[in-house]
């Protein structure tokens, strides 16, 4: 029964191609989103629509009013079973006051310079902005208390999870004024934040994770460690995946400055193997230690990032 | 290597254009920014560097074939060896004149100065791959020394060179020459020409020269301008008499070549080395006096004759050499018919007897005798004989043809009593003619009509500009064999006097009469000089008073078919040619040693090198193509336009490097071609 609600929770999580998402998919649009000057807005605007999309969507069986749900378990008092959603659903869920969250959830956004790559309409740093102003929005409507932490090379940023008035136009203020910096060491930020981030929570890191696998799944080993539920967006843009590039070229790197000459119809093949290699070694190692793993291009809307979240916040 | 058209290695720079735009758009490759370069470092590395050596590779194979094109445009090519086509290179030729007017004053010995001061010039020069070559002319030339750069071997041969007494031939020296640099390529090619420059070195006859393009001719001028010549122009008579008493004029004519007047000239006739006569006269300048003697005795056999005169300074020429024959009267014999002899009334070799013997040198005694009466072992008694209309027996014709093989000289007259069935059965094969019938226009005539212009029998008719006229009312008709030749003709056609040779003598045959038969020759003043000719045609070896230098000499041989001895002026004995003939290069008495007896034949210079009247020399090289002074006073015939393009130019079309290097390009460019879509088809299966 167990398996069958987390199961269910897994479906309505899944990413909502759905035809209803027609009109919400537009402000899903991270080219849309990227004409709206304000992260805050922007955050509203996504989280708004996308939480109508979900009412439409038969996948869908939440209530962001609800969002506190949890599944049933025995002992559980019967007076907070959400019978409508019973009804709908055939699934028992118990409604939590929002008293009752206690969740927090951490944003740990990737700063580096790599970060700043955008083939398109839109950086990677400016979509894992928008992912991150979204999710705390979400986050805050449904009572979390929410921090952030940004980093590249060292923490430059670190909010700590608050449930505050006016706390969220801090966290939207710091995460609009995020600025790709430098090199990363990504493994070592991790384990910063695990020894930093000190209460319990959803850690929620979006990255595009240039750091060896290995290293990088021992650092959010010890998140875990430390409690949290770990959700990882591996943020890359559609020309980091697919290399199209069509000529001789010198790709310069954003955070070291090295430059390589390469020839693209030599290269791409080989490239291509790499890193899929890399973003499957990635996925192995997260989902043996239990660690949300979701990879998310700066050319896709929205609602898939938020889908992950819910989803992960139900199973909390 | 040179190359001929070098401008093109311009074409070459270009080449580094695409090397260097490569090398440019390689490092100016667009620069991106990418987040990182994690993964494009875990590519290998040597896919890249493998391209890299590929391309180069590729870079090379066109950049060769670029620079092979460009190559082959620029037209290299290989100087010869000896002298090369690099400017500083030369051949020369030293011509020498060594014809008789080179014998006045020092004329050839400062020539021969003067061409050692060329070779020894050059050997001065060292390291330049100048050849030289020296050729020796007169009338003729001779190669002394082939180009060559060994001084040592020039001097030699120089040293050996000899002045001779042959006339000047100016233009076939220069050809001759032109000839001998045309074979060597080289930068430079002159032609030094030492010579007195006799006006009469370019009236020898033949072509004229006209020099080439690129053939310098630089003339060094051994003549002067000389004082007054006298000299023997000519000297004509009968040359063969048949009595003791010379009746006929001996004439010779003397001239003054010189500007001045000889008042006193001496003029001596000498026979056998004995003075006849003497004579003093007075020539003005650039005029000739005719002297004329007879009524001298000759004895016995060749007599030598020669005339003398002097009065200037040049004496080598005042002396004509000359042969005086007299000979025993040759027996002849006439055959006429018997038919006639028995038949009484007038004798039909009457005008042919008197025609034989008229004159007081004529060169006959005549005898008359019927077919019927001469034995045949009597024939090789006679030189000449006469067959009159006369059937011979078989065996008389045998005799007479087996006779005229060892030299016998015959003359048929045909008519009415020489039987053709007899003739042709006796005399057809060894006559080469087949009798036929009687013909003639009835009541009508023909005449003689055509003679072979070129045969000496009408030589004296040609000169007098008349053929002898004569009606014939009948003749036979002939028909003449392969090897008989029709030399007069009636002016219908047929044949009217035949010639054929046999062994060592030779035969006349006239179709008609030597009588009054069948026409009215014998009544015609054109009758004796015709049956002359005919005699001197047949019998009488040419009995020049003398040759000239450079003249061949025919020799007769002996009896029995040998040729003589025979020496020349020098002493030396000369070999004679199979053919029987020499050439006559020094003026002197040569002697022929027969077994019996001993011929002398005087040979003189030709008459023309005693004139000194020179050419300008300006003039002679204007009259080249293209003359042109030099600033070192020297005359030089310029070249024309583009002949130091023409000449490397030839020698580049010899070797025609350009072909190969062209094919060797388009080769290299097909390669890199294929090389090129093998690199792509691997990078699109890969």
């Amino acid at each position: 029964m167990f398996w069958k609600r987390r199961e269910h929770a897994r479906q309505a999580a899944a990413p909502a191609h759905s035809p209803a998402a027609g009109g919400t998919a537009r402000f899903l649009d991270p080219e849309v989103l990227g004409r709206i000057s304000s992260l805050e807005l922007l955050a509203r605007t996504v989280v708004e629509g996308f939480i109508s999309g979900l009412h439409r969507s038969p996948y869908t069986g939440f209530s962001t009013e609800f969002a506190e749900y949890r599944q049933y378990m025995p002992g559980d008092d019967l007076r907070y079973l959400d019978w409508k959603l019973l009804g709908r659903t055939d699934r028992y869920y118990i409604k939590k006051y929002r008293a009752d969250t206690n969740a927090q959830l951490h944003v740990l956004i990737d700063a580096s310079g790599s970060m700043r790559y955008g083939s398109g309409a839109v950086s990677k740093l400016r979509y894992a902005q928008f992912v991150g102003a979204a999710v705390a929005y979400l986050a805050n409507k449904q009572q979390d208390a929410v921090g952030l932490m940004a980093f590249d090379e060292q923490i430059r940023t670190h909010i700590p999870a608050l449930n505050r008035t006016g706390h969220m136009r801090t966290i939207f203020g710091h995460m609009e004024q995020l600025a790709a910096g430098n090199e990363t060491r990504l493994s070592s930020m991790i384990h910063e934040a695990a020894e930093r981030i000190t209460q319990r929570g959803i850690v929620l890191l979006i990255s595009d994770l240039y750091d060896e696998p290995d290293a990088l799944i021992e650092a959010l080993q010890h998140l875990r460690f430390r409690g949290h539920d770990i959700i990882v967006f591996h943020l890359l843009d559609r020309q980091e995946l697919d290399f199209n590039f069509a000529d001789s070229s010198l790709l310069e790197d954003l955070e070291t400055g090295d430059q390589i000459h390469v020839l693209p119809e030599l290269l791409g093949d080989g490239y291509r193997q790499a890193i899929n290699a890399h973003i499957q070694q990635l996925r192995e190692g997260t989902a043996r230690h239990r660690v949300d793993y979701e990879m998310l291009t700066t050319d896709q809307p929205l609602d898939h990032a938020l889908q992950t979240f819910l989803a992960r916040r139900v199973r909390q | 290597m040179s190359f001929l058209t070098p401008l093109f290695w311009l074409g070459l720079a270009a080449t580094a254009v695409p090397i260097i735009v490569h090398l440019v758009r390689r490092t100016r490759a667009p620069r991106i920014e990418f987040p990182s370069l994690m993964f494009v470092r875990r590519v290998p590395q040597r896919t890249i560097r493998r391209r890299r050596i590929q391309n180069l590779l590729l870079l090379i194979l066109r950049c060769l074939a670029f620079f092979l094109l460009v190559f082959a445009f620029v037209r290299p090519y290989f100087s010869d060896g000896k002298a090369g086509l690099d400017g500083a290179s030369k051949a020369e030729v030293i011509l020498i004149d060594r014809s008789f007017s080179m014998r006045m004053g020092d004329r050839f010995a400062r020539a021969r100065a003067r061409a050692a001061e060329l070779i020894a010039d050059q050997s001065r020069v060292t390291g330049d791959g100048t050849t030289q070559a020296i050729i020796l002319f007169d009338q003729g030339y001779e190669v002394v020394s082939q180009l060559t750069a060994d001084r040592p071997l020039l001097a030699a041969r120089l040293a050996e060179i000899r002045v001779g007494d042959g006339a000047t031939n100016l233009d076939q020296a220069l050809q001759a020459a032109e000839s001998l640099l045309r074979a060597q390529p080289a930068a430079t090619r002159t032609i030094h020409l030492l010579t007195d420059f006799q006006a009469t070195g370019r009236t020898g006859g033949g072509t004229t020269y006209r020099p080439r393009p690129g053939i310098q001719i630089v003339p060094f001028d051994v003549g002067e301008v000389g004082g007054p010549n006298l000299a023997i122009s000519e000297v004509t008579g009968v040359g063969t008499i048949h009595q003791p008493k010379y009746t006929d004029r001996l004439t010779a004519r003397i001239s003054n070549f010189g500007a001045e007047l000889v008042s006193a000239a001496k003029v001596e006739f000498r026979l056998n080395d004995r003075p006849i006569e003497k004579r003093e006269l007075s020539l003005p300048a650039g005029e000739s006096r005719t002297l004329e003697f007879t009524g001298f005795n000759l004895t016995e056999g060749p007599n030598q004759a020669s005339i003398l005169v002097e009065g200037d300074r040049f004496n080598l020429d005042n002396r004509f050499e000359f042969s005086l024959q007299r000979r025993a009267r040759s027996k002849a014999l006439i055959i006429e018919s018997a038919t006639r002899a028995t038949g009484g009334g007038r004798d039909e070799s009457l005008y042919l007897r008197n025609a034989l013997t008229a004159g007081d040198n004529n060169p006959f005694e005549v005898e008359v005798r019927t077919a019927g009466t001469v034995n045949p072992a009597d024939l090789k008694n006679y030189r000449l004989v006469v067959v009159n209309d006369a059937t011979l027996s078989p065996g008389l014709s045998a005799t007479l043809i087996k006779e005229i093989e060892n030299g016998l000289c015959l003359i048929v007259g045909l008519g009415p009593h020489t039987a053709p069935a007899s003739f042709n059965a006796s005399l057809r094969e060894g006559l080469g003619v087949t009798l036929g019938e009687p013909a003639g226009p009835r009541g009508d005539y023909v005449t003689l009509s055509e003679t072979r212009p070129d045969h000496p029998l009408f030589e004296p008719f040609r000169q007098a500009g008349r053929l002898p006229t004569t009606r014939v009312r009948e003749y036979r008709l002939v028909e003449p064999g392969p090897a008989t030749a029709v030399i007069a003709r009636f002016d219908n056609g047929a044949p009217a006097l035949l010639e054929s040779s046999r062994g060592r003598g030779r035969a006349l045959l006239i179709t008609t009469t030597l009588d009054t038969g069948w026409n009215d020759l014998p009544l015609t003043p054109y009758y004796l000089p015709l049956v002359r000719q005919m005699t001197r045609y047949l019998i009488e070896r040419e009995s020049r008073l003398a040759w000239t230098v450079g003249e061949t000499l025919p020799i007769e041989r002996a009896t029995d078919g040998r040729l003589p001895d025979i020496d020349t002026p020098a002493g030396k004995r000369l070999p004679t040619t199979s053919n029987g003939v020499i050439g006559l290069a020094e003026a002197g008495l040569y002697r022929l040693r027969y077994a019996d007896r001993t011929e002398t034949i005087a040979v003189n210079i030709d008459r023309r090198e005693s004139d000194p009247a020179r050419l300008d020399v300006a003039s002679l090289l204007a009259s080249l193509a293209g003359a042109a002074q030099t600033p070192t006073g020297q005359t030089a015939v310029e070249p024309n336009p583009g002949t130091a393009a023409t000449e490397p130019a030839a020698v580049e079309a010899r070797q025609n490097f350009w072909f190969y290097l062209l094919i060797a390009a388009l080769l290299l460019f097909i390669t890199e071609g294929l090389m090129a879509r093998r690199i792509r088809m691997a990078r699109i299966i890969n």
